[in-house]
């Protein structure tokens, strides 16, 4: 296979098809037509470049200690230009060296050699972890693999010396046989330009290195800054660069997607859940599949505004309620009393109260609204369940009928609590019967005392002895009637007559029938009544209005084969968990992910605003030799914005580089061979 | 899980790893033995697989409003259409029928991939992917992972379809490949006689090389806009780097000699390894969780 300048590239490089390519290029050996091509030693090649990798290596370490204090740009520099002596100087005194090291830079060989070792080195900078902090090492490695990569470098290697050494050198080499092979003649103009291309970026890279930088800057809306943080590898450093004018901040704008409310399915994986499918929070009458045995979901109803509207429904064995409709302040309303629910209703806070009657009320009733009713106490025996409860009050002595023994009344407490420091003793929290408990003593009918007992309003199943015991069985039930104030004005219902009544002072003022509105406070109508004889209440849910204040939705769920139907809210309910413990069923809503961010920026100049512009993450702005970019955003904070100033003056060789690497491959591969198939047509 | 797969949302995807399956069992036969009836019924059947995984994408690109070539479950998707594209490419150009079941086959990998790594919704796209760039980088990528993959395989058919072509003398390593029809293998494996895998898969691996090339240059020029680095020595980079390297060491070390037969063949087999870990294996490298590439 020649290698020779004066021919051209080879056959191989032909794409046309009916062009044979040539099967036999190893007959001649190269070397015999090619004296100057003569095979080199692989691993004297591989030892060649891992010689130079450890000096480099060993040059860095001792620069880094010997010159502490130096940026790490300074020690790689003064680094280079000592490898550059070194090798001068081996190379000037050992001629032999000198003719090896020459013949072999300029090969083949050596361009392979040296792409396998930037290869390596490549990998294992993705394999080391790179630019972290201790901790993230900790984490990833055992500690002396970690100590060791510290030590050696290797957590950033990719700004080693000796891993620019290894750019450089392939810069180097490509130089050396470009010059050799006088590859910018026309005919090897692909190859021309693709490699000297590389050499232009490993260039224009080092500019980059040694005289860019970057930069960050933190603007609020309506500041202006003219000193950027420089930073290093991410990270900030004590040094400020003024960028000799100010950019000021005019408004920061964050434009997000429309918001998602959808339903998550979720499977346990682990500590955690991942998610498996999310559907679209719309009425659907198709069963969307839960992934688990005879398990499926649909949605029945979504309440973007949910809440709760209670209602009065007939029903067989119901009890008589009625529904009023009411309106306040202009706005409808359902009221439901009876049903099985209370019968009354205090309209506001100080206001009339409603109370719903089957018969109209006795003069006693109606008196007794009228009056303030203090609490009353009240036992009923569980021995004798069907005797009416009778009213008891402490310091008395009472006894049921057809009961022999006596129950004396001991103590009343409103909040009862066992004191616990000092004696132990109950005592009362507070004024507010929060824990109503009455203590009695029961003298049974052969005149034993047993000892008091303290009995609970709230906990019926359990009463407390003396030494603190908590008994399961008792006798009697401690109810706890609270005391009311008097009201001033009652509306009586009378599902009997049909018929509203306006009481005051003790008794019915108005009578009326229900057909017709009546004024019940000011700026509340009763406007219409329906009273059904057996009723129950029944709560419907319903949306107060189309925005998305509380947004509910109703899910008909299959489980294993068994229906229900179920509320699903993003933030009120627990998500549904199937039967078999392992898939999630979620409502979620989020407001939208980011769109995009922009800065409205001013440049100012000499005191001048010298340009308006838009910094958005793919719409760089540059002026002065600086670019900026829309680097971060903070959620809780809308009027901030970050940005991350580069000078790069190498930048616009990048370009050059990267071009002609590119237009160098395609020429090479594909344009050439047509214009030589041409040729030798 | 099939019925679940055929009524859920990735329902035509599950039908396209069908074909893509019938496909290459229809396909296979041809590498021993060639015959029109199969090679014809092979061709229609993946034509109608492309068709298909065509629809797919364009339907999940009307109904995302955007490129869907955000996440790995998309781009599996696009993946197995870009070497379909290669191989009609291939078989127009140089009629080689025999890629067909090596096609079927990685499609239907890569869909099957997909299927049990389905997308639960489509995501937006963040602000940093909003550009112009955005396509065309991902589609070159893409069409030279392709290219790659077919420039495997031909090498693959190389190594175990031509030998070297001296005959009589014991042939050295780095001889040059013949045909398969002077191999001595007539009878069997009928339907490869007579081709030069080598020089196809070279072809091949040239075409592949020079998108890389493309699509890393592009991609040096979209960081630069977006994050105002045209290189940032990020893990996926990095390996996009070194894919690039093994392929630049491909077309360097076979003008050696020696190195223009077998040996570059295998090279072109290994250096395939670098673009399947570049494409999928990011998860398994703890320095690419702070990837800026990372799918989501």
């Amino acid at each position: 296979m020649s290698l020779s300048p004066s021919t051209p590239a080879p056959a191989v490089y032909s794409a046309t098809p009916a062009e044979s390519i040539d099967t036999n290029p190893g007959s001649r050996p190269a070397a015999a037509t090619h004296p100057h091509i003569s095979e080199l030693h692989w691993g004297r090649l591989f030892v060649g470049i891992g010689l130079f990798v450890v000096a480099c290596w060993v040059v860095d370490m001792i620069l880094v200690r010997a010159l502490a204090g130096q940026s790490a740009v300074s020690i790689r520099l003064i680094g280079a230009g000592v490898m550059c002596g070194l090798i001068a100087v081996l190379l000037a005194a050992l001629r032999k060296l000198r003719t090896e090291v020459l013949h072999a830079v300029a090969t083949l060989q050596f361009a392979v050699a040296l792409l396998s070792s930037v290869m390596c080195a490549t990998i294992a900078g993705t394999w080391i972890l790179q630019g972290e902090v201790r901790a993230s090492y900790d984490a990833n490695y055992p500690t002396w693999l970690t100590d060791a990569i510290l030590e050696l470098g290797l957590d950033d290697l990719f700004h080693s010396l000796w891993f620019g050494g290894l750019l450089i050198l392939l810069a180097i080499s490509l130089v050396i046989t470009i010059y050799k092979h006088r590859a910018w003649r026309l005919p090897t103009l692909g190859l021309f330009l693709s490699h000297f291309g590389v050499i232009t970026l490993v260039f224009a890279g080092m500019v980059g290195y040694v005289s860019g930088f970057k930069a960050r800057m933190d603007l609020h809306e309506g500041m202006s800054a003219g000193m950027a943080i420089l930073t290093l590898h991410g990270r900030d450093t004590e040094d400020r660069h003024g960028l000799g004018f100010h950019l000021r901040l005019d408004r920061f704008e964050v434009e997000k997607y429309p918001a998602k409310n959808k339903l998550y399915l979720y499977r346990r994986d682990g500590e955690t859940y991942r998610r498996l499918a999310a559907v679209e929070a719309d009425v659907s009458s198709k069963w969307q599949s839960a992934q688990a045995a005879d398990s499926a979901f649909r949605v029945k109803a979504v309440y973007p505004d949910f809440a709760f509207d209670t209602l009065l429904e007939p029903a067989a064995q119901g009890k008589p309620g009625v529904q009023l409709t009411l309106t306040d302040a202009g706005v409808q309303r359902q009221l439901v009393l009876g049903g099985g629910a209370s019968d009354r209703i205090k309209l506001t806070d100080a206001g009339p109260a409603v109370i719903f009657l089957t018969e109209p009320p006795a003069e006693a009733t109606l008196r007794e609204w009228f009056q303030t009713q203090p609490a009353a106490h009240l036992l009923s025996s569980n021995t004798a369940p069907d005797a009416a409860p009778i009213q008891v009050t402490p310091g008395s002595m009472y006894q049921f009928p057809g009961d022999p023994s006596h129950i004396k009344i001991l103590k009343y407490l409103p909040d009862f609590v066992i004191n616990d420091q000092g004696d132990k003793q109950p005592v009362s929290r507070s004024e507010q019967a929060n824990n109503p408990a009455l203590q009695i003593q029961v003298t049974t009918a052969s005149g034993v005392t047993m000892p008091p007992l303290w009995l609970f309003a709230n906990y019926p199943d359990f009463s407390m002895a003396p030494d603190g015991a908590m008994k399961r069985e008792l006798p009697f039930r401690y109810m706890y009637k609270p005391g009311r104030t008097a009201h001033r004005q009652v509306f009586a219902i009378v599902a009997g007559t049909q018929e509203l009544w306006d009481c005051r002072e003790g008794a019915a003022q108005v009578k009326q029938p229900l057909t017709q509105p009546y004024l019940l406070a000011e700026g509340i109508d009763l406007r219409s009544a329906r009273i059904l004889p057996s009723a129950t209440v029944v709560q419907k849910p319903i949306t107060l209005s189309a925005n998305m204040l509380n947004p509910v939705v109703e899910v008909e769920i299959r489980d294993n084969g068994a229906i229900s139907t179920q509320f699903l809210s993003p933030k009120h309910a627990a998500p549904y968990e199937f039967h078999d413990h392992q898939t999630l069923l979620t409502f979620e809503t989020d407001s939208g992910e980011v769109k995009s961010y922009r800065s409205h920026v001013t440049v100012i100049d000499n005191g001048q605003e010298v340009l308006k512009d838009v910094i958005a993450v793919n719409s760089p702005l540059s002026y002065g030799g600086y670019h900026f970019y829309q680097a971060n955003y903070r959620r809780d904070d809308p009027t901030y914005s970050g940005f991350q100033v580069v000078h790069d003056p190498g930048l616009p060789l990048i370009w050059i580089g990267l071009i002609m690497i590119s237009l160098g491959v395609v020429y090479n591969y594909y344009i050439r061979p047509r214009i030589i198939g041409r040729a030798q047509a | 899980m099939t019925l679940e797969l055929l009524t859920g949302p990735h329902a035509m995807v599950a039908i396209l790893a069908g074909g893509y399956g019938a496909t290459a069992l229809t396909g296979a036969p041809m590498l021993w033995k060639r015959k029109p009836v199969l090679i014809g019924l092979a061709t229609v059947l993946l034509a109608a697989a492309f068709l298909l995984n065509s629809w797919i994408i364009l339907e999940r690109w009307q109904e995302a409003g955007r490129p869907p070539f955000k996440t790995l479950f998309e781009t599996l998707i696009f993946y197995p259409w870009c070497v379909g594209l290669m191989t009609f490419v291939l078989l127009y150009l140089h009629r080689l029928y025999f890629l067909i079941p090596f096609s079927a086959a990685i499609s239907l990998f890569g869909v099957v991939y997909a299927l049990a790594r389905p997308d639960v919704e489509i995501v937006s796209l963040p602000p940093a992917l909003q550009s112009a760039w955005f396509v065309p980088h991902v589609v070159t990528y893409f069409v030279a992972y392709a290219a790659l993959f077919i420039s495997f395989a031909l090498a693959l058919l190389a190594i175990f379809f031509q030998h070297p072509e001296q005959t009589g003398a014991e042939s050295a390593p780095g001889q040059p490949l013949a045909p398969a029809a002077e191999s001595g293998t007539a009878g069997r494996f009928d339907g490869l006689r007579g081709t030069p895998f080598d020089k196809h898969a070279h072809h091949a691996a040239i075409f592949g090389f020079c998108a890389l090339t493309l699509g890393l240059v592009m991609g040096a020029a979209w960081g630069k806009f977006a994050w105002g680095d045209y290189w940032q020595w990020d893990t996926k980079e990095n390996w996009a780097l070194v894919t690039w390297l093994a392929y630049s060491i491909y077309v360097h070390l076979r003008l050696l000699p020696h190195w223009n037969g077998r040996r570059s063949m295998v090279i072109l087999i290994v250096a395939f390894a670098a673009v399947v870990f570049t494409y999928l294996g990011m998860n398994l490298l703890p320095s690419a969780q702070s990837s800026l590439h990372v799918y989501q």
